[in-house]
């Protein structure tokens, strides 16, 4: 999977489900549970969650 | 079983457009209810650590689980709360029952980490093939 720098600035630190065979974006919120919405509400059922880092370098242990 | 890296692009060095990351889809299960993410693996944890929207979706009493202070690079305080889940690698069928934590002061999804996802599998990180490698601990 691939995150392109557009989706990244348009979604970085939201959360964002994925489904599909190209794993598309089907929803996204400011928390889990709104991107859960929104992607049921599509009519997909089980995405893969994940919250969008910002364009940035990290030190993931925190 | 093998994933490739998931890529993200980025503008902060032109010489290097993409920055790979070693991120694995999951299956999180706690009693009846189950929520499927995309978590990156971190050698450098020592425990699994996940946001704390995860456990809300997963109707967890966040705060009711093992209260435990952790520190990372930043030096950093960040409190988190341990709670049994079901883990599955998307794909695996099998099923671990790890101690992770929960956490609102992340802005990841989910670390998977030394003591617990790590003592699972031999994991084998190929960056310059942009792939990670997953087994089992009993296939050794």
């Amino acid at each position: 999977m691939t995150l392109t720098l557009e989706q990244v600035k348009t979604y970085q630190n939201k959360w964002v489900a994925f489904a599909g065979p190209d794993q598309a974006i089907v929803g996204s919120g400011k928390t889990l549970q709104e991107a859960k919405q929104e992607a049921v509400t599509k009519g997909y059922a089980e995405p893969i969650f994940f919250k969008v880092p910002p364009d940035a370098y990290f030190i993931p242990s925190l | 079983m093998k994933f490739d890296y998931v890529k993200q692009e980025s503008s902060i060095n032109p010489a290097r457009p993409f920055i790979p990351r070693p991120i694995i889809p999951i299956r999180l299960r706690h009693q009846t209810m189950f929520v499927l993410l995309f978590a990156l693996i971190d050698s450098g944890a020592d425990a699994s650590l996940f946001h704390a929207d995860v456990a809300r979706d997963l109707l967890i009493d966040v705060e009711s689980g093992r209260r435990q202070q952790l520190f990372g690079a930043s030096g950093h305080p960040l409190t988190a709360y341990f709670h049994p889940v079901d883990l599955q690698i998307i794909g695996s069928p099998e099923v671990m029952t790890l101690e992770v934590g929960f956490t609102d002061d992340m802005p990841l999804t989910a670390l998977l980490g030394q003591a617990d996802f790590f003592e699972h599998h031999k994991i084998t990180f190929e960056r310059y093939k942009e792939r990670i490698e997953i087994k089992p601990r009993q296939q050794q």
